[in-house]
């Protein structure tokens, strides 16, 4: 709702200015980042931690400075039910080609651009099992302390069916926007969604999770926009589909700690206004920053036509 | 608690009726040539001008005096001084006109007369007229009564702008604002950039910065009290002006010569509408925004004991958006509508009742769609009031008021409506209802020559009523059930003690309560933020003030100075849980964590009231803070709005007879806000963690405005006249940040992370003209 208001102010920028500066270092030590997923789907990858420090805020960052970021030598365990599984560290200089492409592909990677040899905590044999409903914990121990987190994997609601319309308003002939349908189980339910085309990496749209509480247990038709690409700005065609292409959408249930943090996450982002507050990011890793997050999804390919 | 009124209204009347034969002269006192009741006029004997009484809110006063002759002294600043000799050997009715003849040289952003900064019991408590709020340069020379307020010491804005006001480490929703009695809810226009008050329909502004007197109540902070002209009922008058953003106009007049008036004032805004015919030609055809309100009065006088008045407000602000190419489009309007029917009546030649009735409601809406999905929030306050005062005069030494007033609340949460196709939805939430009832009684009472007590008991009591569904009663109320009501006695006491004729001593004590309550989420606030009354959960807000001043008046009275420093604890305060996020899913109630505040500070301010040249410096070190046991572990961190230290300076300068030179200047602390803290990688993208809740500052914010007036003197013979008001906001283009962000342009895992922190300011030098124009009909100067 705040966008609209902001929308009307744009009359009162017309006297106003813009002046950089540099914040205050208010000198905290830096935390430690947790970004660990456990997916159910046919193609996911195994259960992986990207362990990061925090960063204080300078203009620049070099290459030396991100890769020295990684955590290294930390003892990563996940379990579930009785068992517990160690993830091993492994760095992408490490990799065989086949594997690094799969990282590339999951963590949505451009594999000629990537400069930064990153390390991830990865169940290297694939051992761990996926299963709905059943609690993942989390541990990490690194330099004389204990981060935990705790997730789960909930029951998959798909999407029945995906069609696409004309765009709304004036038609345009070479764009189109999608449709989809769901039918709302009547529980509590939460969904993230991610699209691509034509085979290109999956991105998670700027607004890419939402809860049911004004369609729970109902069956419900709704557009779904395309992701905004790195870098695309606001445009008629924004969040559009191209006629012809190959599209895919990765549709996602998640638990309600895994939908809070994305939700705070990105209304963090866009919560930048001139009558805005800040959001804190509200993550589920104890002492840390980040995320443990389970999700069941499956992705779906169509190609656009009206 | 009930006896202890009763003892309390014992021992006034008690004191009342233990005192010497005396007469009583009373009588209304009104503006010649408008017939405007004038209200605040001091009224004194000659001889000993300890015996005195002020005009109340409707212009009557009633003062006990020794049988014999006497010399009755009528003063009001702007105006001439009248003499009136009586002969008191009975009861006396004397109805006064003052001629105003002396504005020109006289600052009016003062007490009434020119004895009553050292002599009365109010403490922080300024009368602003409207002619000197005309004269303070504004932002686009839109004349402001609220960015008027903002320049005494004690009273900052929001932010840049903003209408909205922090009294004493206040919020804004702890000020009660009130137009003719009636309870406005949000005052401004534009996301508060412009006050919702039409300067030319108001007669009268009086702030009372903390000690609140008992016929007040119902918010913990301030009074802005706000009264609108009656109208003309001498002769018919138009006038109006044109501005660069809005244009106003004024028609008043009698319907019955000296029987009845009426008023009624509009304004308007057409910035956008202006640019429509190139909007046309976008895609956006159809977008617009603009505000207006609509004031209008009419009184009649019965008989010389009853007249009755009826008064309303009615405002809109109107966004528009559409997108025709895309099939979207969003309306969002919203505004206040206030009623306020009053009947006067004078019991005897002592007591003067008021009897009013008074409907308030604000209402907040925001629609739109696309295609098949449409949606619509909404959100308000109305209230029914019922209010009776009774002003007493029993003797020279007392000035009983008392009274009680009910108010019945409906509020709206954010109501959520929307339909997708077939499928429907809706927030569910249903309108929460309250009764509050009030009752006070106060006394200002004489004790000795030197020494005055004002002191004062309100009793409020609010019932939060069903339907609700209580989930710590588990219970399920039903339409009008008692869900919860709350009782806080509230004990206000001022003294003065004269040290001598041009210096004095007060000290007060107020203890407030506040059933209704409004967070707001961002940094200022917003017409979508929610009005919520107390209920199971949420705690009436209670807040104790300490002050103390000591003022004094130097060459003949031409320069008051006063220091006032003052303490306030305030509890039950709210804010929003961290991390919080609009959502529809949850009632507001929820979403908020209960704490504790507290606001200290001193006050200092110089004025000159008359000559050529007059003005005032304000200055005030002061420091507001709250802390919450479910914010940062209950680290106290200061206000959003907290100012350590500003100063203000206002000068006018009488150039000649036909221009006017007005300035100001503004220095304050900058404003905090909420540091990051340090940058984390989540998804190949940078995300800000905040640091500790508003502990930074923007940098000092500074400002100097001027404008320059240019009228016609005023002739007898002339029916009309003009007046040019040239005014530059910024003069010298300071680019105080407004707000910042940070922007980043990253591919971390491309070695690509650059960060930038911008400060975005909203209001450069900002040239403005306004035309403004009066003609009466009858050929008399104004």
């Amino acid at each position: 709702m705040r966008k609209y208001f902001f929308l009307s102010l744009s009359l009162l920028f017309l006297f106003s200015c813009e002046e950089e500066f540099v914040p205050k270092d208010i000198n905290i030590p830096p935390q430690l980042v947790v970004e660990s997923y456990i997916e159910l789907s046919n193609n996911a990858l195994p259960v992986y931690a990207l362990l990061t420090n925090s960063l204080s805020f300078y203009d620049s960052f070099s290459i030396d400075q991100i890769q020295s970021n990684f955590v290294h030598g930390a003892d990563v365990q996940i379990k579930v039910n009785s068992d517990s599984f160690k993830l091993n560290e492994l760095c992408l200089s490490q990799l065989t080609p086949v594997l690094k492409e799969l990282v590339y592909k999951q963590l949505g990677l451009d594999a000629d651009s990537v400069k930064v040899d990153f390390c991830i905590y990865v169940d290297l044999l694939n051992q761990i099992p996926k299963l709905p409903n059943v609690p993942y914990k989390l541990d990490v121990k690194y330099d004389n302390e204990i981060y935990t987190a705790s997730t789960s994997i909930p029951d998959f609601v798909p999407l029945d069916s995906i069609w696409f319309e004309d765009t709304p308003g004036k038609p345009l002939d070479s764009f189109a926007q999608m449709f989809c349908s769901i039918a709302d189980p009547p529980t509590p339910n939460y969904y993230r969604y991610f699209t691509s085309k034509n085979r290109s990496q999956l991105i998670a749209n700027v607004s890419s999770v939402t809860n049911d509480v004004f369609f729970n247990g109902k069956e419900f038709k709704f557009t779904l926009a395309r992701s905004v690409d790195p870098g695309e700005t606001f445009s008629d065609t924004l969040g559009l589909w191209r006629v012809g292409d190959t599209i895919s959408v990765k549709w996602c249930l998640i638990d309600d700690s895994h939908y809070n943090f994305w939700n705070t996450l990105e209304v963090s982002r866009q919560r930048q206004g001139p009558f805005s507050s800040y959001v804190r990011i509200d993550g589920n890793v104890d002492k840390a920053l980040g995320i443990f997050g389970g999700q069941r999804c499956e992705t779906y390919t169509r190609i656009v036509k009206k | 608690m009930k006896n202890l009124f009763l003892l309390f209204f014992a021992l006034i009347s008690v004191a009342s009726f233990s005192q010497s034969k005396e007469c009583s002269i009373s009588g209304y006192v009104k503006e010649q040539g408008s017939g405007e009741t004038l209200i605040g006029v001091n009224i004194y004997l000659k001889e000993n001008s300890t015996i005195g009484t002020v005009s109340n809110s409707y212009g009557f006063y009633s003062l006990n005096l020794p049988e014999g002759k006497h010399e009755l002294v009528f003063s009001y600043i702007g105006y001439n001084t009248l003499f009136k000799a009586v002969d008191c050997q009975k009861n006396l009715k004397l109805d006064v006109n003052l001629s105003s003849g002396i504005t020109i040289e006289e600052v009016v952003i003062t007490s009434e007369d020119k004895e009553k900064n050292i002599k009365s019991t109010e403490m922080g408590t300024v009368d602003v007229k409207i002619e000197t709020i005309k004269k303070i340069p504004a932002l686009m020379g839109e004349v402001d009564v609220m960015k008027a307020l903002q320049l005494l010491p004690g009273v900052s804005s929001a932010n840049e702008g903003s209408s909205g006001l922090y009294v004493r480490g206040g919020g804004p929703d702890q000020n009660l604002v009130l137009l003719d009695e009636a309870v406005v809810y949000n005052t401004g226009h534009l996301f508060g950039f412009f006050s919702v008050f039409n300067s030319d329909a108001i007669k009268n502004v009086n702030l009372i910065k903390g000690t609140m007197p008992a016929n007040y109540g119902s918010r913990i902070s301030s009074v802005i009290d706000v009264q609108m002209k009656e109208g003309n009922n001498e002769s018919y008058v138009v006038e109006g002006g044109i501005g660069l953003i809005s244009s106003r106009l004024t028609v008043q007049g009698p319907i019955q010569k000296n029987k009845s008036s009426f008023i009624l004032s509009g304004r308007r805004t057409y910035a956008l509408d202006i640019a429509q015919p190139f909007i046309d030609k976008t895609d956006f055809k159809g977008t617009n925004y603009f505000f207006y309100d609509f004031n209008a009065k009419a009184n009649y006088i019965i008989s010389r004991k009853d007249r009755v008045y009826l008064s309303g407000y009615f405002g809109r602000d109107i966004f528009k958006f559409a997108n025709e190419d895309r099939g979207f489009s969003v309306r969002l309007p919203y505004g206040n509508a206030t009623g306020t029917l009053r009947w006067n009546h004078l019991i005897n030649d002592h007591t003067f009742l008021n009897v009013a009735l008074i409907s308030n409601n604000y209402n907040f809406s925001l629609g739109g769609g696309q295609e098949e999905f449409q949606f619509s929030v909404a959100s308000g306050v109305r209230d029914y009031s019922l209010k009776t005062d009774i002003d007493y005069y029993p003797s020279n030494k007392h000035q009983v008021k008392f009274g009680h007033r009910y108010t019945y609340h409906r509020l709206n949460p954010n109501i959520v409506r929307g339909t997708n196709g077939e499928v429907e939805f809706n927030s569910g939430f249903k309108p929460k209802y309250g009764h509050e009832n009030e009752l006070y009684a106060m006394d200002e009472w004489k004790l000795q020559s030197n020494f005055k007590l004002n002191a004062g008991l309100r009793f409020s009591i609010f019932s939060h009523v069903g339907p609700y569904n209580s989930v710590i009663q588990n219970k399920e109320f039903l339409q009008g059930q008692l869900v919860k009501s709350y009782f806080v006695p509230e004990p206000r006491i001022v003294a003065n003690y004269s040290i001598n004729n041009f210096s004095s001593l007060k000290a007060g004590f107020t203890l407030g309560s506040q059933y209704i309550h409004l967070v707001s989420s961002s940094s200022s606030t917003l017409p979508n933020d929610i009005w919520i009354p107390s209920t199971e959960k949420i705690k009436p807000q209670i807040g104790y003030q300490y002050a103390l001043g000591y003022f004094v008046s130097l060459f003949q009275q031409e320069i008051d100075i006063s220091v006032e420093t003052y303490y306030k604890d305030l509890q039950n305060q709210l804010d929003y849980k961290e991390s919080y996020i609009e959502n529809f899913s949850s009632e507001l109630e929820d979403q908020f964590v209960s704490g504790r505040g507290q606001a200290y500070g001193i006050e200092f301010f110089i004025q000159k009231k008359s000559g050529r040249l007059n003005g005032w410096v304000g200055y005030t070190l002061s420091k507001t803070e709250k802390w919450f046991s479910e914010i940062e572990n209950g680290r106290k961190f200061p206000n959003t709005y907290d100012r350590p230290h500003d100063l203000v300076i206002v000068a006018n300068y009488r150039l000649n007879s036909k221009w006017d030179l007005s300035s100001s200047f503004i220095y304050a602390t900058g404003r905090t806000y909420t540091p990051i803290k340090s940058i984390f990688i989540i998804n190949n993208q940078p995300n800000i963690e905040y640091g500790p809740r508003n502990n930074t500052r923007l940098k000092p914010y500074h400002r100097a405005d001027i404008s320059l007036s240019y009228a016609n003197p005023l002739k007898k013979k002339n029916r009309f006249h003009s007046s040019w008001v040239f005014s530059v906001y910024n003069v010298y283009n300071r680019k105080n940040p407004f707000f910042s962000y940070t922007d980043f342009e990253s591919n971390v895992f491309n070695g690509n992370l650059k960060a930038r922190a911008v400060n975005v300011s909203l209001f450069t030098i900002i040239p403005s003209v306004t035309w403004n124009f009066y003609w009466n009909s009858k050929k008399e100067t104004k």
